[in-house]
């Protein structure tokens, strides 16, 4: 009986250090990030750019064990990627949960398709860049920014078409232009990169905007690059002067950036963002980059706020004054 | 031209040419099963394709697609009881030739005819469809909006049953497509607050729901029903060439016009069936026999909707606009690979587009031989218990819808638009004329504002525009002729009286 009840003392002594060991294990552990897969969320349909970048920076994390757990790429498409940008906003803020998306964020809060921006997420980094410029047809007579800006002038009061797809980046690039040249543009909704090519090569629209991408892919179905928003001009388009050379202070070089909801820590986004970074050595990540005419640029969270902060300045100016469609 | 050959040596070698095999065998199977259609098999493998190779994923979809529209032929001969839709008008003169102890001859001339009609098609899709690219390229918002607004009233006007209730379905279908992110100015609408509804109703849901989850209820509620069959005798299903000869112009007839309705936006394989039928029964010698065991009606019947799939193709590939039900599914199949179609697809994507055309040649031929040899294997395992069909097809649904977007949401709407055209078809409600609403709605949308932005507001273009005013007065002639001869009919009678 005694036997027993020591056994006993003791079994439940041993048991709770046991557990107190085990607690005092775990809670570096549990502090370890990150601790289950990341979760990344496409917001777009599986096949385009940025589920392609996704899933090529998804392989290469995981085959070069650049975080200890595996990355897993979800797609939640829909609402020009509102539905997956609010998905991560609206999710635990514990660094599991992250999205890839682009300057988008930034046109959808001005143009009030969101009641979020960038301001609601840690900002992670931004891995990659694809300049965007003005494309008109071949067989146009318009080649230059001048004969754009000429033919407004001929045409008042915003006769003067370019194909969009309205409230994305493409929407607003014209408008700054017009704004600074003293004219207007009048927007015609095509959508997509290829709808935009089908209105400006069908000749329905004067021009658009498209992707150095698109320009390269294009080129056998008649569209023409003759401007490029970028700081500087671009290797595989040499030819074609940027818009500060034109006489035009507009830029916006369009970029994949990462997000993670408010309030994820500060360590847990470093370990991400440095991941990331890591990851954008690799030889295999880069040649799919080439293929897709990007380049290869990475810039941390702080740098890319401060971007973002200044497009959502520069986007409003022209919802405010310029374009009256989004006024309620 | 060397397109089309370099896409044709390149779907024969192996692993292209298994996926339209694969594709082709499935669909001749599916489409022979009674309940389960074309429509169902392409809508389920969808999901199943999103990290295949587009091209794969596509020419394996047009396998399916040609495959069930020709197996249906199998049980409305063997059963009266179309495997498709399409089959309804071979089961007049099919099963009674089958009932009268010849259902080899009637499948092997519904054999023969579905390929006939098929290569038929395929050649014009082949050599219409470069030019009408090149041409639709100078096709603004004006001409598409008018053009869309033509398929609608054309495949209101020409489903099975009344021309209202066509129009029903098809503005419910269309009502289906408005909540989520208006295309023309970037805003949200009638989404009530629900995030869920931000990226509106998807395509893939709404197919499964309407096409498939409708007929699993449907065969679920009629389970027990078993349909007469009668099984196949020794004789041979091949027929002698000398035996074709007097079908020969019923059969180039019949794959022309089929071809041509096909062509027609929105029109399905049911309606070029029965109108290739009515044909060949208005011009026959014989047209008593129609009904009882005609040669001639099952010709007529399995050219025209074998040659519809091959014409329907023709607008999806230069325009981006379905020719049928099944080829909205495809339209859909395109975007999920990020192919944006529309007339630049033959300048951006001419590998893909060249593959879904000879894709279809090929499917025809496999069609021929997968029906000729296996007819028998396939009459006997078409009897294949619902009881195991029923749960397998709704658990595929359900992952398939899940697998779009991670979201339960999706999967609810399969279970939702399943009641709703389960219940629509039992109000006699055709369900084609819905999808079709549903896919063209944000393209009619998309056009009008576009066109309006272009032209500031002003409707004009729509009678300046030459092509435009032509659509727009089809569309009006075809509203008003139902209403019309209905009068002249009343004024007859009303003459033969007095």
């Amino acid at each position: 009986m005694r036997s027993d009840r020591i056994s006993r003392k003791g079994m439940i002594l041993a048991g709770a250090v046991a557990i107190g060991l085990w607690m005092g294990l775990a809670v570096p552990v549990q502090a370890a990030f990150p601790e289950k897969p990341v979760k990344v969320i496409v917001p777009v349909k599986p096949g385009g750019t940025i589920d392609t970048v996704a899933r090529i920076f998804q392989k290469t994390i995981d085959e070069n064990k650049l975080l200890p757990v595996p990355m897993a790429v979800v797609n939640k498409p829909g609402a020009a990627g509102a539905v997956g940008t609010r998905t991560v906003k609206d999710s635990e803020p514990d660094g599991h949960t992250i999205v890839i998306f682009h300057s988008g964020v930034v046109t959808a809060a001005a143009s009030g398709v969101t009641d979020f921006d960038h301001n609601h997420f840690e900002i992670i980094a931004k891995t990659g860049e694809m300049p965007m410029g003005l494309g008109t047809a071949k067989d146009s007579s318009l080649n230059t920014v001048a004969d754009l800006i000429s033919g407004a002038k001929e045409t008042p009061g915003g006769a003067f078409k370019y194909a969009t797809n309205i409230g994305l980046p493409v929407h607003f690039l014209p408008l700054m232009v017009a704004d600074q040249a003293g004219i207007k543009f009048g927007p015609v909704q095509a959508g997509g990169g290829v709808n935009r090519l089908n209105s400006v090569v069908g000749g329905h629209t004067k021009f658009g905007v498209f992707s150095v991408l698109d320009f390269l892919k294009y080129d056998a179905a008649g569209l023409q690059p003759v401007v490029l928003f970028a700081p500087e001009r671009h290797a595989k388009l040499p030819n074609v002067p940027t818009a500060k050379e034109s006489g035009y202070d507009v830029s916006w070089v369009e970029m994949r950036m990462w997000l993670a909801p408010k309030g994820t820590p500060k360590d847990r986004v470093d370990i991400l963002a440095k991941a990331l970074g890591d990851a954008m050595k690799a030889p295999e990540l880069l040649k799919t980059f080439g293929e897709l005419g990007m380049d290869a640029t990475f810039g941390d969270g702080d740098s890319v706020k401060a971007d973002l902060d200044d497009r959502l300045k520069r986007v409003k100016h022209i919802v405010d004054t310029v374009d009256v469609q989004f006024k309620k | 031209m060397e397109h089309f050959l370099a896409a044709f040596a390149n779907l024969l070698t192996p692993v292209p040419f298994l996926h339209v095999l694969m594709g082709t065998a499935a669909g001749v199977f599916v489409g022979a099963v009674p309940g389960l259609t074309g429509g169902m098999l392409i809508a389920l493998t969808l999901p199943l394709t999103f990290y295949m190779d587009s091209t794969l994923a596509m020419i394996m979809l047009v396998g399916m697609y040609v495959g069930s529209v020709a197996g249906g032929l199998i049980s409305a001969t063997l059963l009266r009881m179309p495997g498709t839709p399409s089959s309804i008008m071979t089961t007049f003169d099919g099963y009674p030739m089958a009932r009268d102890g010849r259902p080899e001859r009637a499948l092997g001339i519904g054999i023969g005819a579905s390929f006939v009609g098929g290569i038929t098609a395929g050649v014009i899709l082949a050599l219409l469809s470069p030019p009408l690219s090149r041409w639709a390229t100078t096709f603004g918002p004006w001409e598409y909006f008018t053009m869309t607004l033509m398929a609608v009233v054309l495949i209101a006007s020409l489903s099975q049953g009344s021309m209202m209730k066509g129009l029903l379905s098809g503005v419910l279908g269309m009502l289906v497509a408005m909540p989520g992110l208006n295309p023309a100015d970037g805003q949200l609408r009638l989404t009530f607050g629900f995030h869920t509804l931000d990226a509106g109703f998807k395509l893939l849901p709404v197919l499964l729901g309407v096409f498939v989850m409708s007929q699993v209820i449907k065969e679920a509620v009629n389970i027990l029903n078993r349909p007469e069959r009668v099984t196949m005798g020794q004789a041979s299903v091949f027929l002698r060439l000398s035996e074709w000869r007097r079908h020969w112009v019923n059969l180039l007839r019949s794959s022309v016009i089929g071809t041509f309705i096909g062509i027609l936006p929105g029109v399905g394989s049911s309606i070029s069936s029965m109108v290739c039928y009515a044909t060949a029964k208005g011009t026959s010698k014989n047209p008593e026999v129609f009904g009882t065991g005609s040669e001639e009606g099952i010709v007529a019947s399995e050219a025209g909707n074998n040659a519809n799939v091959g014409g329907a193709l023709v607008p999806l590939v230069t325009m981006g606009i379905p020719g049928s039900p099944i080829d909205a599914i495809l339209l859909g199949a395109l975007i999920l690979h990020n192919l944006q179609p529309g007339p630049l697809l033959f300048i951006n994507n001419p590998d893909i587009v060249w593959a879904m055309i000879d894709s279809y040649l090929l499917a025809n031929v496999l069609m021929l031989i997968i029906m000729l040899f296996a007819v028998r294997i396939i009459a006997k395992v078409m009897y294949i218990d619902r009881v195991f069909l029923l749960p397998t097809i709704f658990v595929f649904c359900m992952v398939g819808s899940y697998s779009l977007g991670s979201s339960f949401f999706d999967a609810a709407a399969v279970i939702g638009f399943g009641i709703l055209g389960y219940c629509l078809e039992r109000a006699k409600i055709p369900l084609g004329p819905f999808v079709i609403g549903f896919v063209l709605a944000p393209i009619l949308e998309r056009e009008l504002r576009s066109g309006l932005m272009l032209s500031d507001g002003s409707y004009l273009p729509i009678v300046t525009r030459p092509l435009a005013l032509i659509f727009v007065s089809v569309s009006v002639a075809l509203l008003l002729y139902p209403v019309i001869t209905e009068k002249w009919r009343k004024r007859r009678n009303a003459a033969k009286q007095a």
